[in-house]
Order: structure tokens, then sequence, then C-alpha cells
């Protein structure tokens, strides 16, 4: 998972080189998104845990 | 001019501390635990923000992604030294020069948004109006956005690698693709 993540942002970044800014943006949204939720999954397991 | 230098500047010192965290994490055989590897996805988002501006021209609305991305990052850091600030929870990791890898993690992110707020407050773009269109690279911001991302696609691998296909351990100890675990 955490791979995929990476290659999210492999991809905006490719978007960026192309010159797509639009669809970089799009990208960004959709990775950071991505990023944020499993940021969250790991905050939310860990608190499940010491509670 | 000066400002896109800076740009390309900052690109590469994110991808000097990526580079720098994996050639310790082999050199000393200490795997990035989860919010490690997360810490570094910030860093890459950072560098994002970084590429828009060297590829499109610094613009504000870039600026607020570098912001966003470096919040994200300090969120995840932030996070991490919070665990083990108390006295008696223990640590993750060696210290480089006295602090721990979140800690370091934490003052970049922090150096990320006092430099985009220095950058808004003195300089000054007339055509930021103008529609953003790709602005040439030479081979310095060029080699600075290959760079970057193949730090991003190395790193990609080395998540693989480490964690497979499925969920890192909390205290990854071996590289469980390498050992058939995945």
């Amino acid at each position: 998972m955490m791979a995929l993540l990476f290659l999210l942002w492999f991809g905006a970044m490719t978007l960026v080189w192309s010159g797509r800014r639009n669809w970089a943006l799009a990208a960004f949204v959709v990775a950071l998104g991505a990023s944020a939720l499993w940021f969250d999954h790991h905050v939310t397991s860990a608190l499940e845990i010491s509670l | 001019m000066i400002e896109r230098l800076l740009n390309v500047a900052g690109l590469v010192a994110i991808a000097g501390i990526l580079i720098a965290a994996s050639v310790l994490q082999y050199m000393w055989h200490e795997l990035p635990c989860p919010l490690c590897l997360l810490q570094r996805v910030g860093f890459v988002v950072v560098g994002f923000a970084l590429m828009l501006n060297v590829r499109f021209g610094p613009r504000p609305s870039h600026y607020g992604l570098l912001l966003i991305a470096a919040l994200f990052g300090l969120a995840i850091s932030g996070r991490q030294v919070l665990l083990h600030i108390v006295p008696g929870t223990g640590h993750y990791g060696s210290a480089v020069f006295g602090l721990h890898f979140y800690t370091w993690a934490a003052l970049a992110f922090l150096a990320v948004i006092l430099g985009t707020a220095l950058m808004l407050l003195f300089v000054h773009r007339p055509d930021y109006q103008n529609k953003p269109l790709p602005v040439p690279v030479n081979w310095l911001a060029g080699g600075a956005m290959l760079l970057i991302m193949a730090v991003t696609l190395f790193n990609a691998g080395n998540a693989l690698v480490e964690c497979g296909l499925g969920e890192c351990a909390d205290n990854p100890v071996r590289y469980r693709l390498l050992e058939g675990d995945a």
C-alpha cells in the first residue's frame, strides 16, 4: 500500500514534467487524499490499541 | 529568476533529505516504520509543489499547495514526536546529530513553511494573472525535477520490498518481499 502511495505521487510528478498542470492538480488532490486517509488509518488503529 | 533558482535549490534539498534517509537506512540496517515512510511521502508532496513552481513558474497557488504539503508532513512528524516525547516512552531508530529522524523531519517541514512565507512576503511578480503555461527549463531545473522523480520511484520500490503488498509492520526488522512473506 505504501508503495502505491509513492507511485501515485510519481504519477502526479510525471504530469507536472509533461506540462499538464490541470491534470497534475487533480492528481495532487487524489494523491493527497489517499495519503491523508492512510495516515488517518495509522493514527486510528494506534488509538484503538492504546484505548 | 532568483525565485525560480530558490525553488530549484529547495527541490534539490528535498531530494537530498530523501537520499540521506535511504542511505542511512541501508548503512545502519534500520528499516523505516510506517510513520517514517509517511514522512517521506510528506517530503515527496513538498517536492511535487516545488516542481510546479519550477515547471510552470512561481505562483501564489503553488505556494499554497507547498504550505498544505508542509502541514501534511508536519502533522505526521509531529505525531511521531508526540509519541516519544514523554520520558520513558522510548524512541524509534538512531539519533543523527542528537535528534531522531522524525524530529529533524518536523524541523524541516517547519523550515519549508517559514521559507514559503518569506517567499510570499518578499517576492513580487506582476504577471500572476497570466495563464500558467509550462516554461522552458534549463539543465539544472530539469535535472532537479528528474532527481526528485527518481528518488520517489526508488522509495516506491523500497516500500514494496519492505512492506510487500500489505500493511507495513509497526516495528519492521526485515524486508518482507525478500523473505517471501508479502
